[in-house]
């Protein structure tokens, strides 16, 4: 027999045997889809949080100072070679503010004018401070949400008030929104002078940690580099510690990362439970289509004809299955996508899934096969 | 046609063996038409499988049309089960799921003719057993008697020298069995083929030429045992 007939006699031995090959596609469909769509979300999912995490500021290096630590000028003169788009300072220390007969005690975070951008903070109303305020030392707040409602009982009130804080009167310019707290940036919670102003009493005008910004194509990891290069020229690796985006994101990308592995894992659990069933499907059938290799050979077909029929019928049944259950996860994935999951199609993913889906349709379709065709003809005519 | 010499035929039973046929020794000329007795069990079936190449043998010498049948490879038997040989059985074992047709021209289809002609050729010997407006019916489409004609045109459609019969009408009533050996006569005039067949009916082996009488594994000619 050609290949063309080979193929059509697959085609009508499928159509002959509506419900067992639908059974046997829809194995192949499900497993097919499970690892598409479930690999798909996982990577969607870990790239998007890539996203984020790079919109908040890939090449942003933290320096945490523990000893020895500059003041705000001294780091600003160890840093000149560097090229950078901001140095944020921060100095923190606690107060209490009392408003009326409300009174919490703070920490309170002296910085300047670039720390909303470092930080990824937006405002809620008002103003930030300014560099004119670091100049001239006002006596400004910005509050964050949280701590203004706490303080004022409705947030919006803060604005422009007089609050005492450690027995100084500062007023409040702005307010920040505490959309974006999390663990990492508490914003909700920020209490934030300028640094000129809240050091203006001390003695001790170091500051605790500083953000550094890099220039716009700077990588993060290369401006860490160059950072821990002129700072350990004045100071020991003991006094501070840098930490980046980058480690952040690296961080991230692992966790993504084991997410996508488990994800896959299920994935492929589904399809073996697909396999299996294609595989159930098959060997269920054994008697019949023995007794079909049987008469087939019986009228004279050689055990090759009947093997080249069985293979090219599995690998259409199941090559069917995987265009479908491909195309079905094109369409569960803009599905998922629309409902704001984020679905990031893969085609080495896909041809893996089409190839392994392939792989079990055919070896649990050949096998009997290829014990039946083993048979003496009366033998295989005869079993039961 | 057929030179069967000492040919023996086990069967595994229990611990040992069961000699089904004892060193038989058989000569059928081209044309003849024979006809095979005896009791249930006797070995009518196993005879016919071997001849038919369906089934292997212990022992002895099995010539069809001048080849030993034991030297030949598992391609060459397919060749000759194709073209050679045509095999009705009594439980007709047809393709359920293929219509008449379809089994019809199953035996050309792997005899490398073409789907178009084989199809033709089907429709053909499908109407010369009566079947031209049944061709699309699946076997469970069809009565016992139409069933046994499907396989009689499977059986014929490669126009094989020998026709092998394992009770043709075994499990048809008196009237189908005897139109089904109408048609095999009928057959055999027209095509001259060898032809044997398994029969209980004495009426049906009133109609060969010769008939053969199976008995404790061995086979006698004539009416002999009766
Ligand atoms: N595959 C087999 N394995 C073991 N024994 C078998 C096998 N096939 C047949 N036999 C035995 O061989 C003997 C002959 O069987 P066979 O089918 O040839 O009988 P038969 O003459 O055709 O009988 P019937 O008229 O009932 O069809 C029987 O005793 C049977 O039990
Ligand atoms: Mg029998």
């Amino acid at each position: 027999m050609s290949i063309l007939q080979i193929l059509k006699s697959s085609f009508k031995s499928i159509f002959a045997r509506k419900l067992r090959s639908i059974l046997t596609m829809l194995g192949v469909i499900i497993g097919i889809m499970a690892v598409i769509v479930l690999v798909g979300i996982g990577q969607g999912t870990t790239s998007s949080v890539m996203e984020n995490m790079q919109s908040l500021g890939g090449n942003i290096v933290t320096i945490n100072f523990r000893s020895n630590n500059p003041t705000y000028d001294e780091l600003k003169t160890m840093l000149q070679n560097v090229q950078t788009a901001s140095i944020t300072p921060v100095s923190s220390s606690q107060g209490t503010a009392v408003y009326k007969t409300n009174s919490e005690s703070m920490s309170l975070t002296g910085t300047t004018a670039t720390y909303l951008d470092s930080q990824s903070l937006t405002l809620m109303a008002g103003r930030f401070i300014s560099d004119v305020d670091n100049e001239n030392r006002s006596n400004v707040v910005v509050l964050g949400g949280t701590i203004a409602k706490s303080l004022f009982d409705d947030s919006y009130k803060a604005l422009g008030k007089l609050l005492r804080i450690n027995n100084v009167y500062y007023t409040v310019i702005g307010l920040l929104s505490s959309e974006n707290s999390d663990v990492m940036n508490n914003s909700g919670n920020a209490v934030i002078l300028p640094i000129a102003t809240l050091q203006k009493s001390s003695v001790d005008k170091s500051i605790s940690r500083a953000y550094v910004m890099g220039m716009k194509d700077t990588d993060g990891s290369v401006l860490a580099n160059r950072i821990n290069t002129v700072l350990l020229k004045t100071l020991t690796s003991n006094d501070y510690s840098t930490f980046g985006q980058e480690q952040v994101l690296e961080t991230m990308s692992s966790v993504s990362n084991s997410l996508s592995l488990m994800l896959g894992g299920i994935a492929a659990i589904s399809l073996i439970v697909g396999g299996i069933g294609v595989m159930n499907i098959m060997l269920v059938s054994v008697t019949e289509r023995t007794r079909e290799i049987g008469v087939k050979k019986a009228v004279g077909a050689t055990t090759g004809a009947i093997l080249k029929q069985f293979l090219i019928e599995a690998l259409v049944l199941c090559g069917l299955g995987g265009v479908i259950g491909v195309g079905l996860a094109a369409i569960l994935g803009s599905v998922v996508n629309s409902m704001g999951i984020t679905f990031t199609g893969n085609a080495g993913i896909s041809l893996l899934a089409f190839g392994i889906s392939l792989l079990i349709g055919i070896i649990f379709g050949l096998l009997p096969a290829i014990k039946a065709s083993k048979l003496k003809p009366i033998d295989a005519l005869k079993y039961e | 046609m057929i030179s069967i010499k000492g040919l023996t035929k086990t069967y595994p039973s229990g611990r040992g063996k069961m000699t089904v046929l004892d060193e038989i020794n058989l000569e059928v000329q081209k044309g003849e038409f024979i006809s095979i007795m005896g009791k249930s069990g006797s070995g009518k079936t196993t005879l016919l499988n071997l001849i038919g190449l369906l089934d292997n043998f212990d022992s002895g010498s099995y010539k069809l049309s001048g080849v030993e049948m034991k030297s030949v490879d598992q391609r060459g038997l397919a060749r000759t089960r194709n073209r050679d040989i045509g095999f009705v059985y009594q439980n007709f074992n047809l393709l359920a799921n293929f219509s008449a047709l379809d089994n019809v021209m199953l035996p050309q289809l792997f005899g490398g003719v073409p789907a178009q002609r084989a199809r033709k050729k089907a429709q053909e010997f499908l109407e010369l057993v009566g079947l031209g407006d049944k061709l699309k019916n699946r076997p469970t489409q069809l009565s016992g008697g139409e069933q046994q004609r499907v396989a009689i045109a499977r059986a014929l459609i490669n126009e094989p020298e020998l026709l092998l019969l394992d009770e043709p009408t075994g499990t048809l009533d008196s009237k189908t069995g005897a139109e089904i050996l109408e048609l095999v006569k009928t057959l055999w005039v027209k095509n001259k083929m060898t032809i044997l067949v398994i029969t209980h009916d004495r009426e049906i082996a009133g109609e060969a030429q010769k008939t053969l009488h199976i008995k404790d594994g061995k086979i006698m000619e004539g009416s002999a045992g009766l």
